[in-house]
């Protein structure tokens, strides 16, 4: 019976776990020697080191088909039959710059974004008061006032 | 004489040589190719204690003789903390292969009740 073969089945030895094992380390990048003369433990590292490279490769993955999309979505050849003179909508350009890739880098942008409307701002006024007082100038002038 | 520095690992001096005992795979299969069955019933602790003891110094003292290896053993103080160090370190050798700290936030807690 099947029931009995199972209860007769002798249970794995420890080497005969490590031997099935080892090739999935090896495809990890751990060396012979280190499976099975090292450390122990260091089988862990190993494990959560391929995690983060396959994290790493899925976030690469994705970033690349949404650029791919987003340079599709820039030409009028995904768009059917379009008109002559289609333009895309605004705001459907390629990035400007790679998205950022953490919390900390949109911020970073932000900030970058907002210093950087601080400083045409300030740009715009220095530049409205300049006409201003050009243009007070002038008037003084054409009024034969004095202006200080 | 011996102090237990973590749970793979078990360092001393003896005769002004410093010891590192640890166990790594190679180590394990060839205590099991030598007869050592890990966790079997059948066998006393002492023939455990032995066993373990002797294949802890492959790793780093492999060239000891067994009769430095006896002699070292016959001299440590409490064979049961011991035992319990190297059943400790044995099974990291596994337990580092089977668990999984990925799957902590879903893993499920449990006691035993007498």
């Amino acid at each position: 019976m099947d029931g009995d073969d199972l209860s007769e089945a002798e249970p794995p030895t420890l080497a005969e776990i490590f031997t099935e094992a080892f090739p999935y380390y090896l495809s990890m990048g751990m060396t012979y020697e280190e499976f099975w003369h090292g450390a122990p433990s260091l089988v862990r590292a190993y494990r959560k080191a391929y995690d983060m490279k396959r994290y790493e490769r899925n976030q690469e993955m994705w970033m690349q088909g949404r650029y791919i999309f987003e340079a599709l979505r820039c030409a009028p050849l995904l768009v059917g039959f379009p008109e002559k003179g289609y333009k895309p909508p605004s705001g459907a350009g390629y990035p400007e710059m790679p998205y950022p890739l953490s919390e900390r880098e949109a911020q970073e942008r932000e900030i970058e974004r907002e210093n950087e409307n601080t400083k045409r701002f300030i740009a715009q006024l220095e530049a409205e008061s300049k006409r201003n007082l050009e243009k007070a100038k002038k008037e003084a002038v054409k009024d034969g006032r004095e202006y200080d | 004489m011996a102090d237990i520095k973590q749970v793979n690992q078990i360092n001393f001096d003896y005769n002004g040589h410093h010891y590192t005992l640890e166990y790594n795979r190679e180590a394990v299969k060839r205590m099991e190719a030598a007869g050592f069955k890990p966790g079997e019933s059948g066998s006393t602790p002492l023939i455990e204690l032995d066993m373990l003891w002797a294949g802890a110094f492959y790793k780093n003292h492999r060239k000891t003789s067994s009769k430095i290896i006896e002699e070292i053993l016959d001299k440590m103080k409490d064979k049961m903390g011991l035992l319990e160090a190297l059943r400790n370190m044995m099974a990291e050798t596994y337990n580092s292969l089977m668990d999984d700290e990925g799957d902590e936030g879903n893993a499920v807690e449990w006691t035993a009740t007498i």
